[in-house]
């Protein structure tokens, strides 16, 4: 017979619990991204795209979904406000836009299978207009 | 309830040679026929005129029979949880009783009871008495033939142990149930093996059949069968390769096949236990059945493995030889937790599957064997055996085999195992048969092999078996700067516990590497041993780290000198307790340098984890006390940071490496523990390492990222990292962090959604409440999965906790009557340190008051609840009076036997 349940497994995040409202103070800065933060947003939006694709979801409704995610996190986090933009604060458009381009940019680099042919030829095109290497096929 | 005691074991008067079964289901209640073959025992003591005794609980006798006759009332008498005959006859008979019982409303889950619309059984360790009269006693084997009868429309599937010989229609029933003649169908089992009741299995119901086959190593094929509820198919595919993967290993390892042409398993909801080993007709948790990368994280999909496999593996530890009596019990489960801990190693690395395991024994076990209900691993006496499912028979009593084959080596303990399979197949057995046959193959009584690894007194390792407590070991060492010489003194005890008050001294396997000032091996050379002499005692690397010596400690003091080190002002750095070399505690002052030297370098994976453990321990319980060591995290910080940049590493151990320490641990190292504090300690240190080392958990991110979507195992080790860096980096209010973890709820990927959760869930954020509502409204659906969304609700550490897990106990998915679900919201309670460790003492009643009405309906899980009240002295003046408060509600209700001996044993202190 075995137990219904283990005790403590590999403790990664040992305590499942922890101060409540500790971030409030945390949560109400509003310091422009860095572009440090911008590259994880970017990495963490393409990457919940190939998730999402490999579940079977819409292209499109990955990568709005990643992006709108983005955006409100921007948003919320940093009051619209990047360090590579300085003194602008982005509306929730502008942010929306650019949060989709980054999973799109992203996803073709990460999971390119995961990415409609006519989206990666765009892709291809912008990032060769843009004089950068274009993504490397997928294996 | 009376006491049973080990020394009361008798062999039982008669022998029981066929149970033969007709179980007839119907829609309010079930008939069960049972015509039993009994002989005489000619090794039972005394002379004739025994008393037969029959056990039976709640069973309506409508009929008893003695070969065919009606038993006159003056021959039998009828008790509460028994039928005696008293005087039995002196031959061999046959006696047939015909019983009434009510599955649909047995809602202890033992014997036979109805979950979800399945009848289904369980026996282990005294649910068969449930079913209808019978010595329902492990040493008594006999073979079972079952025809089972039911509707054909609400039980198409009809299921018990051994082969289908026989099936066919029935007519309609004489009450009307069914609509035609051919509404009820029969089918009949037969196991052609003898076997104890405990493993007596029957499932009737609706289920969806998966199949799958496993040929033998001899060449015989295995049918291979799942079933799981409507619906739930897809959901089975790494449960069946699991089954496959632990037949294979079996045969490879241990030389072990399975013995019958079919291998049935069956999910079911409601269930007390994980998993239930009966002869070919495993009943499962389902939630250990049930897994896939999308529904499971990585460690649910590895524990199902390795369910799967122990059960498996019970085939021959525990079916073949069964145990005699219910304190053998660690003689199965010790065993075969053993041998699916090795399992599991083999599949997945032997390394971190230690440290996984010594992590769940330090926060369990250590734990139990330090307050009123510790025993020994083979107790003497029980009240409720219920009560002995318990991490001290299965986690230590697997520590004391593994101790077996650490001094034996590998092939002396194969050798054992193969002379202990030998003799006692298609018996019941002790653990003393067990150590007995190892004695024997050390010894050179069973075939000849390989001289043992380390000499040691058999006698003195039985001890072990029978003293509770965890043994603490003591060094103390002189460095001989001038000659390289170095002295420890080992000094052993063993805690007093309940009814032990004196201890003796252990077999205790201690392994040791000692390292120079670049983190290099230093050949250990005991004092007039030669350097060849030195090397070959050595162990093998690829398990104990490099240089590693077994020391075998046996006396209350003992002295070793190790010689021939390099002259230096500083000693060797102590790499100790090797590979958890024995389940002990270890006493030493060592300085935090040396821990952070072997933290950074030693060879041995679980030592080197060990190291951080301390250094960890150290810093959390600074905070806890009041006061940061800062020092002492800058140092961890440093080591973190290498560690996070070393190429050498892989991720799964660099998340290995970083975890904190458990909650249950740290608790058992303060005087009077105050979680609350600890649990701020644990967070406030997460923040910490969050902030100071926000580039390189970045770097470590964008790192592990592309790893994500690897169907498990591989990715694990990148997610396990993942989630930890979520932790510390949402702890430490980092935007990005929040969102990721926040977004991961909608991925595919179970593992990342609950890291997720996990991330957030104590942090009172918008993130957090959408994260947990797309959690549930995504898996309402499905229990299983569910629990985790009641077990995170449960836990949530705000001041409305108990107000949450009143809304949890009133959701509409909550459901009463599945174990799991009661563990999610109350053992969510119970691990919520600023909620049910809340001074007032609230957190402590509404327990109490939850676990009296749980006893009601299913006593196991109530009494195993209640022993989150067992500490209750530890805790301090305000907390311990609360607490003490709490068990006294609890015992001024009626309880079962089993919650009561729990409450009891707590309030007395043992």
């Amino acid at each position: 017979m075995s137990f219904p349940v283990r005790g403590a497994r590999r403790l990664l995040v040992a305590p499942l619990v922890a101060l409540p409202l500790l971030l409030a103070g945390g949560a109400a800065q509003a310091a422009p991204a860095t572009p440090a933060e911008m590259n994880l947003y970017t990495r963490i939006a393409a990457v919940n795209v190939c998730i999402s694709r490999s579940a079977g979801v819409d292209f499109d409704k990955a990568v709005a979904i990643a992006g709108e995610t983005i955006a409100q996190l921007i948003q919320g986090q940093h009051q619209g406000q990047i360090q590579q933009v300085p003194g602008k604060t982005l509306t929730i458009e502008e942010l929306r836009k650019g949060s989709v381009n980054s999973a799109v940019l992203g996803a073709a680099e990460i999971c390119p299978k995961s990415v409609p042919p006519e989206v990666m030829k765009k892709v291809e095109a912008a990032l060769k207009q843009a004089g950068a290497k274009a993504p490397a096929p997928s294996k | 309830m009376a006491a049973v005691h080990l020394s009361d074991y008798r062999p039982a008067p008669f022998l029981l040679e066929r149970t033969d079964l007709t179980v007839q289901l119907h829609a309010s209640h079930a008939l069960v026929e049972a015509r039993l073959t009994f002989l005489p025992n000619p090794q039972a003591p005394g002379p004739g005129g025994q008393v037969l005794e029959l056990m039976g609980v709640d069973l309506e006798l409508e009929d008893l029979r003695l070969d065919g006759s009606p038993l006159a009332a003056e021959f039998f008498e009828l008790q509460s949880d028994r039928l005696l005959l008293t005087a039995a006859p002196e031959r061999p008979f046959v006696l047939e009783t015909l019983v009434r019982i009510t599955p649909h409303t047995n809602t202890t889950l033992e014997g036979l009871y109805v979950s979800g619309g399945l009848f289904t059984t369980q026996c282990e360790p005294e649910g068969f008495r449930r079913i209808t009269f019978h010595p329902d006693r492990p040493d008594l084997l006999s073979r079972f033939r079952v025809r089972i009868e039911a509707d054909r429309t609400t039980c198409p599937v009809l299921l018990s142990n051994g082969n289908c010989i026989a099936s066919g229609d029935l007519p309609a029933a004489p009450d009307g149930e069914g609509s035609g003649a051919s509404a009820r169908h029969f089918v009949v089992w037969d196991d052609p093996f003898p076997k104890p009741s405990y493993l007596f299995a029957l499932v009737a119901g609706e289920l969806e059949e998966v199949r799958g086959s496993f040929t033998t190593a001899s060449g015989r094929p295995v049918s291979l069968r799942l079933h799981v509820e409507p619906g739930d198919a897809p959901y089975t595919a790494h449960a069946m390769a699991s089954l496959q993967r632990s037949m294979a290993w079996d045969e490879q390892v241990y030389g072990l096949e399975y013995d019958l042409d079919e291998y049935n398993i069956v999910a079911v909801r409601h269930f007390n236990m994980g998993a239930m080993e009966n002869k070919s007709l495993n009943i499962f948790n389902s939630k250990l059945v049930l897994a896939d990368d999308e529904t499971a994280t990585d460690a649910e999909l590895e524990r199902v493995e390795s369910v799967i496999a122990h059960e498996y593996f019970h085939n021959w530890t525990g079916n073949r030889i069964t145990c005699r009596d219910w304190f053998q019990l660690s003689l199965k489960e010790g065993l075969t937790v053993f041998r699916d801990q090795c399992f599991s190693a083999d599949q997945h690395g032997e390394s971190l599957n230690r440290i996984d395991n010594v992590a769940m024994l330090r926060n369990t076990q250590f734990r139990e064997d330090a307050g009123p209900t510790a025993h020994p691993v083979q107790p003497d006496r029980y009240e409720a055996v219920d009560n002995f499912y318990t991490t001290t028979i299965y986690q230590k009593g697997s520590e004391l085999i593994r101790m077996l084959h650490s001094l034996l080596g590998e092939d002396t303990f194969m050798r054992g195992m193969a002379h202990y399979v030998d003799r006692h197949d298609g018996s019941a057995a002790t653990c003393e048969d067990f150590v007995r046959a190892m004695e024997e193959a050390s010894a050179g009584v069973a075939p000849a092999g390989d001289a043992v690894q380390a000499s040691f007194s058999f006698e003195r390792f039985r001890r072990w078996y029978h003293q509770a407590g965890t043994a603490v070991v003591r060094i103390q060492r002189h460095w001989d700067a001038s000659n390289g010489r170095l002295e420890l003194t080992f000094h052993q005890h063993t805690p007093a516990t309940p009814g032990q008050p004196h201890k003796e001294p252990l077999v205790i396997p201690l392994a040791i590497g000692l390292l120079d000032q670049a983190g290099e091996p230093l050949l250990p050379r005991l004092e007039g041993e030669d350097p060849a002499g030195a090397a070959a005692a050595t162990l093998e690397s690829n398990r104990w780290g490099r240089a590693t010596r077994l020391l075998v400690l046996e006396e209350a003091q003992q002295r070793v000198v190790f010689e021939g080190l390099p002259p230096q002002a500083h000693p060797p750095a102590l790499s100790l307790l090797r590979h958890f070399s024995a389940p002990v505690r270890l006493e030493i002052g060592r300085p935090i340098g040396e821990l952070v030297h072997l933290f950074a370098t030693d060879s041995d994976a679980f030592a080197r984890w060990d190291a951080g453990q301390q250094l960890l321990r150290g810093a959390a319980l600074a905070r806890a006390g009041g006061q940061a060591d800062r020092a002492l995290e800058e140092e961890l910080i440093d080591a973190f940071r290498r560690i996070l940049a070393d190429p050498s590493l892989s991720e799964a151990s660099r998340a290995a490496l970083l975890a904190l320490p458990g909650l249950a641990e740290l608790e058992e190292a303060m005087a009077e523990p105050d979680p609350p504090a600890l649990f701020a300690a644990l967070l406030a240190l997460q923040r910490r390492f969050g902030e100071a080392l926000a580039e390189p958990l970045h770097q470590a991110l964008e790192r592990i990222t592309p790893q994500w979507p690897l169907a498990w195992p591989e990715g694990s080790g990148d997610r396990s990292l993942t989630g930890l860096i979520w932790s510390w980096r949402v702890a430490a209010a980092d935007p990005g962090a929040i969102a990721a973890a926040r977004a991961a709820v909608e991925g595919s990927s179970m593992t990342l959604a609950r890291a997720g959760l996990r991330a957030l869930q104590c942090h009172a954020l918008p993130e957090r409440e959408a994260a947990l509502a797309a959690f549930h409204d995504r898996w309402q659906t499905k229990p299983v999965i569910l629990d985790a969304w009641f077990a995170l609700e449960a836990s949530a550490p705000f001041a409305d906790g108990l107000e949450r897990v009143e809304r949890l106990l009133a959701h509409p998915c909550f459901d009463p009557m599945a174990p799991n679900s009661v563990r999610a919201v109350l053992g969510g309670l119970a691990g919520n340190p600023p909620v049910f460790h809340a001074i007032d003492g609230r957190g402590y009643r509404f327990l109490a008051d939850r676990i009296a009405e749980l006893d009601n309906r299913n006593p196991i899980t109530a009494s195993r609840l209640a022993k989150v009240f067992s500490r209750w002295r530890s805790y301090g003046t305000l907390r311990s009076a609360r607490m003490a408060e709490a068990l006294e509600r609890l015992a001024a209700a009626p309880l079962s036997p089993n919650t009561r001996e729990v409450v009891n044993q707590s309030l007395t202190g043992g």
